[in-house]
């Protein structure tokens, strides 16, 4: 038999760098796939494919037809794939920080924190002249949402340190005072609103990609890039943080300095992420779960293949929230729940070893 | 050299270490044994830096607190006692993350990982889960990483340090011996280093250089023939030792007294 040169460089036992680096070609091309096929969907009957054909054949393009796909459609699709690697990076990046697989922006009073921000902006909106009101709507609303996931991750991170160290679990018990204190303050907003108010609170509380707009994507777009932008520096540090934090240390890891942009950086993806559509759950736990079990737990692969398969996730479940109950649709929040909520069961199982997987 | 001048550790309002100044010289393996709370780990965090104290820690002249960590991680390995290690990582991927610095760049560095396994007899473990390996076993996948990450006993002349928190705790006598040959090994070549002992007689068998501690302080400092005599364990350990030599190569031996 003879022997083909690359079985000189194929990967050694136990290194799954390989493998990992075809998941990522492949996920590249499934979110390509999901996002051309998220064009398509919709309430009215417009072809990305027919119009690009008109277009290409010189044929005349209806505005109709121009403003559904680049107006709408197109928005939505951008908004959905960075909300979706927003929230699924900001989720593997906090349970590399946590060290626990559970930990996630909605458990640590993250989303909570930006929840209270927009609730806020929205009701405390309406108290103001008209004139102002509709300019606190549009602006205020994702600038709040912000301010609060960073105030909370702040307030977090000043309770949960003590002599320039964090304790991992003084965290997780302050993110879930945090989250309910946040929800103590949203109850209060939202007995305070009107009828109409009431309403947009209901729908953005659940989550929707619905009011995607390219004004709305150029005020979040560039904090959620940001934040992600800065998990290439993260990725080393969460694998040495594996091994606790001195271990880290010894491996000539700057700990401290890591743990303040970790939390930067999901702060501004959290909060930009929900500003602009709301309170997305189980994305964040879900996909780099998923894909530890696949390709196991190094950061360098896992959190670029996190805003890949995050993306696409919530591509697809945007297009089952579009079509399950069109022409009406469902808030996105519910959908990714009904998948999300039992996988997360699945997971606390596992770790309790009631299932046998 | 690596030295500490008048280590002093509070934690909360117990103090640890009163003033300590201990001594270890690369090309040799220094032990520092003591009963229980005596102070070795506190010592040995403080010389890694990983507890605040007072005083100065010098590796070979330079003061370890003015030291940025990827430099120290160049000149030091630690092994702490224990470590749950979060996610399943395969063996193979906690032994690499012993690669830092320029080492990681280097041709060499491919096959370090698979070196120090079989050096701690873990060759054919590379695949296994982390998780799933025995304590004992995780301790030697430990002790792969940590010789990875100075696999130079000595480079751009001078010596790298072994740093070891028990690293034979969790290990059958084979395995104990064979962590520690490696330590001498590697002081052979020229590196240093320095664990944090309970075994007095394997301490006697290894050790060029022996810190015996007792509530804090250094009891006694120097060669295994002087440190350990009746007077001085019994002291320290507050039970009746008996020192003796056994015939063979002419080391001590330490063999526990009943009480009377």
């Amino acid at each position: 038999m003879v022997s083909l040169p690359f079985t000189l460089t194929q990967a050694a036992e136990g290194d799954r760098s390989r493998r990992a680096a075809r998941a990522v070609v492949l996920l590249a091309l499934a979110l390509a796939a999901v996002s051309a096929l998220s064009l398509t969907v919709g309430a009215s009957g417009v072809s990305p494919l027919a119009v690009l054909g008109d277009w290409l054949t010189g044929g005349e393009i209806s505005t109709r037809d121009r403003v559904i796909l680049l107006d709408i459609r197109l928005p939505r699709l951008l908004t959905g794939i960075l909300v979706g690697a927003a929230l699924a990076v900001s989720g593997a990046v906090l349970q590399g920080l946590f060290r626990n697989p559970l930990a996630d922006p909605g458990i640590v009073g993250v989303s909570a924190g930006a929840s209270l921000g927009a609730v806020m902006a929205i009701v405390l909106g309406g108290l103001l002249p008209a004139t102002y009101a509709s300019w606190a709507g549009m602006q205020m609303v994702p600038l709040a949402a912000f301010v609060g996931s960073w105030a909370s991750t702040l307030i977090l991170y000043r309770v949960a340190t003590r002599a320039g160290r964090t304790s991992v679990a003084t965290m997780l018990l302050a993110g879930i005072a945090l989250g309910a204190l946040s929800g103590a303050a949203t109850g209060v907003m939202v007995y305070l609103a009107d009828d109409t108010q009431l309403r947009d609170l209901t729908f953005w509380g659940m989550g929707s990609l619905a009011g995607a707009s390219w004004s709305k994507l150029a005020a979040a777009a560039p904090v959620m890039i940001a934040g992600l932008a800065a998990a290439p520096w993260l990725a080393r540090a969460l694998n040495a943080l594996a091994l606790g934090e001195a271990a880290a240390m010894h491996l000539g890891i700057r700990v401290q300095r890591m743990k303040s942009l970790a939390i930067l950086s999901v702060a501004a993806s959290v909060g930009a992420a929900v500003a602009i559509s709301g309170a997305i759950g189980f994305i964040g736990i879900v996909v780099p779960h998923l894909l530890r079990l696949a390709v196991g737990p190094d950061h360098r692969f896992l959190l670029p293949m996190s805003a890949l398969l995050g993306a696409a996730l919530l591509l697809l479940a945007d297009m089952v929230a579009r079509v399950i109950v069109a022409p009406a649709e469902l808030p996105i929040g519910i959908v990714t729940a009904l998948a999300g909520g039992p996988v997360f069961l699945w997971i606390l199982l596992r770790k309790r070893g009631l299932v046998d997987i | 050299m690596l030295s500490t001048e008048d280590i002093t550790v509070t934690l909360g309002r117990r103090q640890i270490l009163h003033g300590v100044d201990f001594r270890a010289e690369a090309g040799q393996v220094t032990c520092i044994v003591g009963p229980n709370g005596s102070g070795k780990t506190t010592l040995m965090r403080a010389i890694t830096g990983e507890v605040p104290f007072r005083g100065r820690v010098r590796l070979d002249g330079d003061d370890t607190a003015a030291m940025a960590p990827e430099m120290m991680a160049e000149r030091r390995a630690v092994l702490p006692q224990s470590m749950p290690m979060a996610f399943p990582f395969t063996v193979l991927e906690v032994v690499r993350l012993g690669l830092v610095g320029r080492a990681a760049l280097s041709a060499e560095a491919a096959a370090l990982p698979h070196r120090a396994l079989e050096q701690v007899g873990l060759s054919g473990y590379a695949g296994r889960l982390f998780q799933e390996l025995s304590g004992g076993e995780q301790q030697r996948a430990h002790f792969a990483r940590v010789l990875v990450q100075v696999w130079r006993p000595v480079a751009d002349g001078r010596p790298r340090w072994l740093l070891l928190d028990e690293p034979v705790a969790a290990l059958d006598i084979g395995h104990q011996l064979q962590v520690m040959r490696i330590a001498r090994d590697f002081a052979a070549q020229g590196g240093g280093v320095i664990a944090v002992m309970h075994d007095l007689n394997l301490t006697a068998m290894t050790a060029d250089r022996v810190c015996l501690m007792h509530e804090g302080r250094v009891l006694a400092q120097g060669r295994a023939e002087m440190v350990f005599t009746d007077a001085t364990l019994g002291h320290a350990y507050g039970c009746a030792l008996r020192v003796s030599t056994p015939p063979p190569d002419g080391g001590v031996f330490v063999l526990p007294q009943a009480a009377a």
